[in-house]
């Protein structure tokens, strides 16, 4: 069997959308290879369903929506045991020259470590994505209100826990300021060790 | 909602500025990942989805 026009249009289509996919994986499963795994299974799953998708809506929503349920529904997938781990060093950030840039990054990868699921996937859809507020409803099942007040609280959230790591790092784990700084410049020392 | 409950002195533009200054930075974290280069592996896997054995041969490659 061949292709028809649709089919090469959306393989077309969705090819340009595995950047996306990944990142949006990446930011739900810290570890870079289990966000990859994430992003492939999504990617052929919505090939597979392809069917389903309705043409001139967005592309883009309709496989992240995809990728979320896949990420919520297997609990037992190796993404699903491995969540982002506020206290484990993401060596993701590799692509910084500037040190104190990549200790802000650093910085917010673990603040956004702490915040809770929902929160965490508004921001990083909305803020990071810059999906429009109905898509990402649309994506987390939910209303448009909603999402908007989990960015709202998720924003507020990192400016506290980003200032408490800048200022008086008051966290209830209680790492004074130079401590939560040794252990961000550890994880940046990390970062820098050349590739085996 | 008040933000400002935690930091009495610190007027709104602190905020407001601290808030720019983390959308930048998750732009960048989403984008450092988005721009990397797309790893072989998800377009090989695209490419073979649901291809019969039979035609592969003729369907690689055009893309245009």
């Amino acid at each position: 069997m061949t292709y028809t026009v649709d089919d090469t249009a959306f393989k077309q289509e969705l090819s340009g959308l595995i950047p996306h996919l990944r990142a949006f994986a990446r930011s739900l499963c810290g570890d870079p290879a289990l966000a990859d795994d994430l992003a492939q299974d999504a990617m052929l799953k919505a090939w597979k369903a392809r069917a389903s998708f309705q043409p001139g809506t967005n592309m883009k929503a309709w496989t992240f929506t995809i990728l979320r349920n896949l990420f919520y529904s297997e609990k037992r997938r190796s993404w699903r045991r491995q969540p982002l781990d506020p206290d484990v060093a993401e060596a993701t950030l590799v692509s910084n020259d500037d040190a104190s840039d990549t200790v802000e990054l650093l910085a917010l990868r673990n603040a956004l470590a702490r915040l809770p699921d929902d929160q965490r996937e508004a921001v990083i859809l909305v803020g990071a994505g810059g999906m429009a507020y109905e898509d990402v409803a649309d994506i987390c099942d939910c209303a448009v209100g909603t999402i908007k007040s989990r960015v709202s609280r998720a924003r507020t959230a990192l400016a506290e826990l980003l200032n408490d790591t800048a200022g008086g790092f008051s966290s209830e784990d209680g790492l004074h300021a130079d401590e939560a700084f040794d252990d961000l410049m550890e994880q940046v020392a990390d970062l820098s060790k050349p590739a085996q | 909602m008040n933000d400002r409950t935690k930091n009495p002195e610190r007027p709104d533009g602190g905020l407001a500025k601290s808030h720019d200054r983390i959308g930048d930075q998750l732009r960048r974290l989403y984008d450092d990942v988005a721009n990397e280069p797309i790893p072989e592996e998800f377009l090989k896997l695209l490419e073979e989805a649901d291809t019969d054995p039979e035609d592969a041969d003729r369907k690689d490659g055009e893309g245009a």
